[in-house]
């Protein structure tokens, strides 16, 4: 066993907590399913900067920090392996197995870092599993990837701060936007007003903010969008949808949909972890205690994995895990781990009021909480939401009894697309304080692997 | 070791086929974005229920990119970066177990 | 009536009992509760069953005879089509000890049994024509058909059976875990953290959960839980006939299952990476082509097992009109389950079927 932690993940909290490991003498190992470090937050960067400066310009400051973070990683004494997938963690994480160019490894960990972070709450409307529907984040990704926008004309659908920013970089890069249909309205504004103050002690976040509110492009707005069907034969032809202030139609070729984004749980319940509802960002996410440990000794959950807190809070959140096992391995006092760890913790503190105001004026209204009708909830096994209520009123308390009935969640992106809507659609008391039924159980793998990769896995115990 | 935005020259081109088309690509790119930045929408077909399918996460969660890629079935595109020359196609059946070209025991 | 356990054991006599025009109520445990009904391989074996014990060879082979109309009325009540077809099965050996073991265990089978066991060996050249397409590993040396065993889609079978039970008016009452069994006056009262509920007569089927309940009825069972890992894989084209004993099949939608493992663990239904890569191994080492096909899931299920394996069919002496039915074959005995238990807990008729299992057996076996 070569490793003293191995930390999955290189994305911001992944390379803050490598970084942070090397600085302190312990050996890291990285894994991350992507060819370059930067997560999805910076995806790609060091592509993009490469050919923004043959053609003589330069990143902006806000995507720099990413380029830095990346430097200082690339540069730590760190065994980074890039293409690898994790497929399974053993239950308390002291077994991890990933594939890496066709091969599986099995190896021990003494300890880990999982920094696994978030996707696009996916909200099943009407037509999104058409060609043309993507996230608004793949947008992004697919700018700064490619460095071309989406082609054709673009209808942006949802809530939350990402919707408002893909909005600004499609436009100054030159897109089509023809709508900017936004649930949120006048009403979500005032009742965010009591988390202003505590959010006023995050200054930049708050000026980022209004930046993003008030520097949107001059497109087509709606607001207190309510519902929404996106039309077309095989692929999008246009958008219907009903607003307080009215109803319409809209031809566009592309549909963006984003409604904020939740962690991405998969590892830490693989894991068997505690996990809890958060009431605030209607999301499942795993407890963790001051130094991102969860439940399972030595297993840290850092990032937006652990809760949504953004790549700011991320950082944080991954230097404080390897504070932690460092400490533990003796190669900190206890008295540099609380000076280390102090202004991470209030940093953390800070940003988490800051998101009670984000949280609060983004959030998916209740009238799209909950399909209905022949919209596909599960888009692997293709399950209406009619299907899955016909299931429900015969009695399915559960995700697994819903299962039975209806295939629901058993595709190959194992109901990571379909269970927070079916969640809600078995909860009808969801925004009243009903907490909803446990998530599904997650088994390996959690990434594609085939039978042939798993006969020939080398398993090092 | 150096890292590789600290590399003088800018990224290369490269390219790989979709179907009968020729698709251009930067080096580090993955086939998702390439596709769709050349414009192509639908990635497959589902074979039970004939619906069109294209890519929606681009982050590797969703599995609606899934295409073939170098004979390989169900890969996500998405995850998936460029190779010159690599050979992607469009799913739109179930595939066979054994490969047709695979030499039959007599 | 009541009856404790909604898998497929309990919804199968469930189904039967409605029929006969009972009043059902199904009490099932938390979604989250184990359940071997959500997680097996769907079989209908009989060529595999009682080589040691004649009488549940008989059973199974009952029961088998039954399936295609219990299938046909569940889908024509329903609209589930539980997908049954008495299609027969596959056995593959690799190399030749295991091929020699195989056709003398077939042998002997045949000489216990007699004229109604049906099973041929097959030479290497025979098992790839009944496999059609699919290749074979290159150690395999032969194997065997036997047109005795079935299959069915155990979801469909599951959610069928629970939606024709609501069809005769039973209900399925979920999150209603049992603890405690009262009994007075010939009145049996179930009670949970929901409440209670009081019926005249009582079913215990509830699988793991049985040895608990059924000692509050007077009746000491042991049932300990054996895991099996399984795995799932994409669809693909429909590659192979017929499912290969104990490792493989294919379902209807192009899916192919590959199980099930058999270990003594406790209640522990995690899968671990060394169980799942030897069931890849045997997979491959039969089948080499199934080595390209992606994994969707696996999973591992409890398997309730009596002390000898062989079901438990008893009522209680102490309280009359308490029944404990428990056994790990609950799809190849859904059909007889339906057919012959319902007379047996209405009206005392215990089928000559089900004689020899009840628990005597495994006391007088513990006195000598």
């Amino acid at each position: 066993m070569n490793n003293d932690v191995v930390v999955i993940g290189a994305g911001p909290a992944g390379m803050a907590a490598a970084i942070q490991a090397s600085s302190l003498g312990l050996k890291a190992l990285v894994l991350d399913e992507q060819p370059a470090p930067g997560g999805q937050r910076f995806r790609a960067i060091e592509q993009r900067y490469r050919r923004l400066r043959a053609a003589g310009k330069g990143l902006p400051a806000s995507e720099q920090k990413g380029l830095d973070l990346i430097r200082r990683f690339r540069e730590s004494d760190t065994r980074f392996v890039d293409q690898a997938s994790v497929w399974d963690i053993s239950p308390g994480g002291r077994q991890i197995s990933y594939l890496h160019h066709g091969r599986s490894f099995t190896i021990p960990a003494n300890a880990v870092v999982a920094a696994p972070g978030a996707y696009e709450r996916p909200v099943p409307l009407e037509g999104w599993h058409l060609p043309g529907v993507m996230s608004a984040g793949a947008a992004q990704t697919m700018l700064k990837m490619s460095g071309h926008p989406v082609k054709g004309r673009i209808v942006l659908l949802g809530c939350g701060p990402l919707l408002l920013l893909t909005a600004r970089q499609l436009s100054n890069a030159g897109a089509n936007v023809v709508g900017l249909l936004q649930t949120t309205g006048p009403a979500d504004f005032l009742r965010a007003t009591p988390y202003l103050p505590a959010a006023l002690r995050s200054a930049t976040l708050l000026k980022q903010g209004l930046q993003l509110l008030t520097q949107t492009p001059l497109v087509p707005k709606v607001f207190s969008l309510t519902q929404a069907s996106i039309i077309g034969a095989d692929h999008v032809e246009g958008v219907n949808y009903r607003s307080r202030g009215g109803s319409g139609f809209i031809e566009c070729d592309a549909v963006l949909l984003h409604f904020g984004v939740i962690p991405n749980t998969q590892l830490s319940r693989l894991a068997g972890v505690a996990h809890d509802w958060n009431e605030q960002q209607e999301c499942w996410q795993p407890v963790v205690d001051a130094w991102q440990e969860t439940s399972a000794e030595n297993l840290m959950v850092a990032g937006d994995g652990g809760g949504i807190l953004g790549d700011e809070a991320a950082e944080m959140s991954g230097r404080l895990s390897i504070l932690r096992i460092a400490h533990r391995l003796g190669r900190i006092s206890d008295q540099s781990l609380s000076k280390l760890a102090a202004p991470l913790q209030r940093g953390l503190k800070r940003l988490a009021a800051a998101r009670a105001l984000i949280d609060t004026i983004f959030h998916t209204p209740e009238t799209m909480l909950i399909p209905s009708g022949d919209t596909v909830v599960c888009r692997c096994e293709e399950v209406t939401a009619a299907e899955i209520a016909a299931a429900n009123a015969s009695g399915a308390s559960g995700l697994r009894h819903l299962k039975v009935q209806t295939r629901v969640g058993m595709g190959p992106c194992r109901a990571q697309m379909c269970s927070m809507a079916a969640m809600a659609m078995i909860t009808p008391g969801i925004r009243c304080g009903q907490r909803p039924p446990p998530p599904a159980t997650v088994r390996a793998p959690i990434r594609p692997l085939t039978i042939g990769q798993l006969a020939e896995a080398d398993v090092e115990i | 070791m150096r890292p590789p935005h600290d590399l003088p020259e800018p990224p290369h081109q490269v390219s790989f086929r979709f179907g009968d088309e020729e698709i251009e690509a930067w080096e580090g790119e993955t086939v998702a974005t390439a596709l769709l930045a050349s414009g192509v929408m639908i990635t497959g077909v589902r074979a039970m229920s004939g619906r069109s399918r294209g890519p929606y996460c681009l982050i590797g969660v969703c599995h609606e990119c899934l295409v073939e890629i170098d004979g390989l079935a169900n890969q996500r595109a998405c995850i998936t970066t460029v190779r010159q020359n690599m050979k992607v196609c469009r799913q739109t059946r179930l595939r066979p177990l054994t490969g047709e070209d695979e030499t039959r025991e007599q | 009536m009541l009856i404790v356990g909604g898998g497929v054991v309990g919804a199968s006599i469930a189904y039967g009992l409605a029929e006969e025009g009972a009043k059902i109520g199904i009490l099932d445990a938390e979604d989250s509760d184990f359940s071997a009904s959500r997680g097996n391989f769907g079989m209908i074996s009989i060529s595999n069953k009682g080589f040691n014990n004649l009488a549940y060879f008989r059973l199974s082979y009952a029961s088998s005879r039954l399936w295609p109309e219990f299938a046909s009325t569940l889908r024509e009540q329903t609209g589930i089509d539980p997908a049954f077809d008495l299609k027969g099965k596959v056995y593959i050996s690799v190399g030749d000890r295991e091929f020699a073991a195989h056709a003398e265990k077939v042998a002997e089978y045949a000489r216990r049994v007699g004229a109604e066991y049906q099973h041929d060996i097959l030479n290497r050249a025979d098992l790839r024509q009944m496999l059609g397409n699919v290749r074979l590993g290159e150690r395999v040396t032969g194997g065997s058909f036997s047109p005795l065993d079935g299959i069915a889609e155990p979801l469909k079978l599951y959610s069928g059976l629970l939606n024709a039970i609501q069809r005769h008016g039973g209900s399925i009452l979920r999150d209603h875990r049992v603890g405690r069994i009262q009994h007075q006056r010939g009145i049996f009262t179930v009670e949970g953290p929901w409440g209670s509920l009081s019926a005249p007569r009582l079913v215990i089927a509830a699988g793991l959960g049985t040895p608990d309940l059924a000692s509050q009825v007077g009746i000491s069972v042991k049932v300990r839980p054996q895991r099996g890992q399984m795995m799932v894989t994409e669809r693909v084209e429909q590659s192979f006939p017929y499912p290969v004993s104990g490792l493989l099949r294919q379902n209807p939608e192009g899916t192919i299952m590959i199980g099930v493992s058999t270990e003594e663990v406790g209640y522990d239904d995690r899968t671990t990476v060394s169980v799942l890569r030897s069931l890849a191994m045997k997979a491959i080492e039969r089948l080499p082509d199934l080595g390209s096909v992606q994994i969707t899931r696996c999973w591992a299920a409890l398997r309730p097992r009596t002390e000898d394996g062989y079901p438990v069919y008893q009522e209680s002496h102490e309280r009359p009109g308490a029944f404990v039915i428990t056994c790990h074959s609950g799809i190849t005995l859904a059909a007889l389950h339906k057919r012959l238990l319902p007379q047996w807990i209405l009206g005392g008729r215990k089928d000559a079927l089900l004689e020899p299992f009840g628990l005597g057996r495994l006391q007088s076996a513990s006195a000598a």
